[in-house]
């Protein structure tokens, strides 16, 4: 008898589904996995190889990679001061503030890069000047390409890092300021040393975000082979005339994201 | 009581800070060379005196000055931050920065008083030597003894040349089967500093083995002073926290 009531208490302590709760989950996982088992079973995979190599896949990857790579890089150089100043500094407007850099993460892409357009376009408000003064035209450009995945993905970065700024440890920047250290010496030599692990997960979050870019992307950068073609625009036009390209593109798309999020979810969400 | 104090001296502070629940007034007077050992209860306002003489709270009344500077000044408008302040901190929990080895943790408060870095490993080193250290130079923080801890974090604190040396229950984190022998090696490193050196405390033994003089802190005024040899034993109340 003693032996089932302790059997009874463990079953207990482990949280058991009710029965709708389980088949709403299953349903719910379904929706997410099964698009994912399509693509593989319709994948295929005997000519992958020769699809991955072909040129102008090539081409959309390495362009893929760099503007990515490109676009985290101006993530952390502006994102990082920006997510201290909105987890450290009280000023007013702080909350609108926040409010706008986050916009990104929830606004259709497409809408960001008519607002790129009409700021950084050759009639945009700045864009004028830029074209006027420097003969630099950023729209239908790689450094184009770059500027929309950085718009898109930066605030991933900046969330993340606002709330590790927020959540960081001040006892040290205290020790440090007792030491004679100055502001930047804090900064620089204490707190971001010591938040290493969350710059990581922000900056690997930001630039999965930046490699999926495609609608701001398109609509500030245009679909040019070779200069602003990558790989998620690739897969756009690949779909019409390439099913099968379209395809494997995807899957290593959708592989570096799940390799991301596997290593980093857990991160993320403890964190938020 | 009012608060007063002398300005001919080596440090000289009039500590009024105001929180809703308790009015801290408190001064000190000090020459080079004096160990103050400053003890009572929790809650006493021992931390916020410390706090406002390394720079880390501004006084809402009174004025520090350290060796003929005036850190602070409310009347004046006066305020020297913590970083321009010749103070050293050894914290109750030490504090040492955790991604660095013992030796950078030393050689920090050198770089940022301007030393290059090879030269501030090699003062940083020196320190370590002297404190019995050396051969736990590249050692990080989690791979210290609690004593060893406290001694980097007083040649931390010691290196950048202060002329206030403050510690905050130095011997707290110590536990208690090498607390005298810890609490021993303190005092032979105290008595080489010739700054003035204030160690809070809630243990009147610890003052009384450590400190020249002691001042009794209770609800945010200064309830006894006088050489440590002669501290009360604590009241009741107090001793029974």
């Amino acid at each position: 008898m003693s032996n089932r009531g302790a059997t009874r208490s463990r079953t207990r302590q482990s949280t058991r589904a009710p029965a709708l709760v389980v088949v709403g989950a299953a349903v719910g996982a379904a929706v997410f996995i099964v698009p994912l088992v399509a693509m593989a079973v319709r994948a295929p995979w005997v000519h992958s190889w020769a699809i991955v190599t072909e040129p102008s896949i090539r081409t959309a990857l390495r362009l893929s990679l760099e503007c990515s790579l490109s676009a985290t890089a101006i993530s952390f150089v502006l994102g990082v001061p920006l997510a201290w100043v909105q987890a450290r500094v009280d000023f007013p407007g702080r909350t609108l503030l926040r409010a706008i850099t986050t916009l990104p993460v929830v606004l259709p892409p497409v809408v960001g890069g008519l607002a790129l357009l009409l700021a950084l376009g050759k009639n945009g408000i700045i864009g004028r000047y830029l074209f006027d003064w420097f003969s630099i035209r950023l729209p239908f450009s790689t450094m184009g390409t770059i500027i929309a995945e950085a718009f898109v993905s930066m605030p991933f970065l900046v969330l993340s890092m606002e709330g590790a700024f927020a959540g960081a440890d001040q006892r040290y920047e205290e020790a440090a300021a007792t030491l004679g250290a100055s502001r930047s010496a804090i900064l620089f030599r204490v707190t971001l040393p010591a938040l290493r692990p969350a710059l990581i997960a922000s900056g690997v979050l930001c630039w999965a975000r930046a490699l999926g870019e495609f609608g701001a992307t398109i609509t500030f950068a245009g679909n040019f082979p070779g200069t602003t073609q990558t790989a998620p625009l690739a897969v756009y036009q690949a779909f019409e005339t390439d099913p099968e390209a379209a395809i494997i593109l995807s899957l290593l798309l959708i592989a570096v994201s799940l390799v991301v999020l596997v290593t980093l979810r857990h991160r993320l969400v403890t964190r938020a | 009581m009012n608060i007063v104090a002398k300005e001919s001296s080596f440090i000289s502070a009039m500590i009024g800070v105001d929180y809703p629940e308790l009015r801290v007034e408190v001064a000190i007077d000090a020459a080079r060379g004096d160990i103050i050992g400053l003890v009572g209860p929790n809650g006493a306002g021992k931390t916020t005196v410390l706090r406002a003489l390394a720079g880390l709270r501004s006084l809402d009344r009174g004025r520090i000055v350290i060796n003929h500077t005036v850190v602070d000044d409310r009347a004046a408008d006066v305020l020297v931050e913590s970083q321009h302040r010749k103070v050293g901190v050894v914290f109750q929990d030490y504090r040492l920065f955790p991604h660095l080895s013992a030796l950078d943790n030393v050689a920090f408060g050198l770089r940022s008083h301007g030393h290059r870095r090879a030269a501030a490993r090699k003062l940083a080193a020196e320190w370590l030597d002297r404190l019995e250290l050396a051969s736990h130079r590249d050692h990080k923080p989690s791979a210290l003894s609690g004593g060893q801890a406290q001694r980097v974090a007083l040649a931390r604190a010691l290196a950048v040349n202060p002329d206030l040396l403050l510690l905050d229950e130095p011997l707290a984190a110590i536990d208690p089967e090498s607390r005298s022998r810890i609490q021993e090696d303190l005092r032979h490193h105290l008595s080489s500093f010739d700054g003035v050196t204030i160690i809070v405390s809630h243990r009147y033994q610890e003052v009384r083995a450590l400190a020249d003089r002691a001042i009794i802190l209770t609800a945010g005024q200064i309830t006894w002073a006088g050489p440590s040899a002669d501290l009360p034993e604590p009241s009741t109340v107090e001793s029974s926290l």
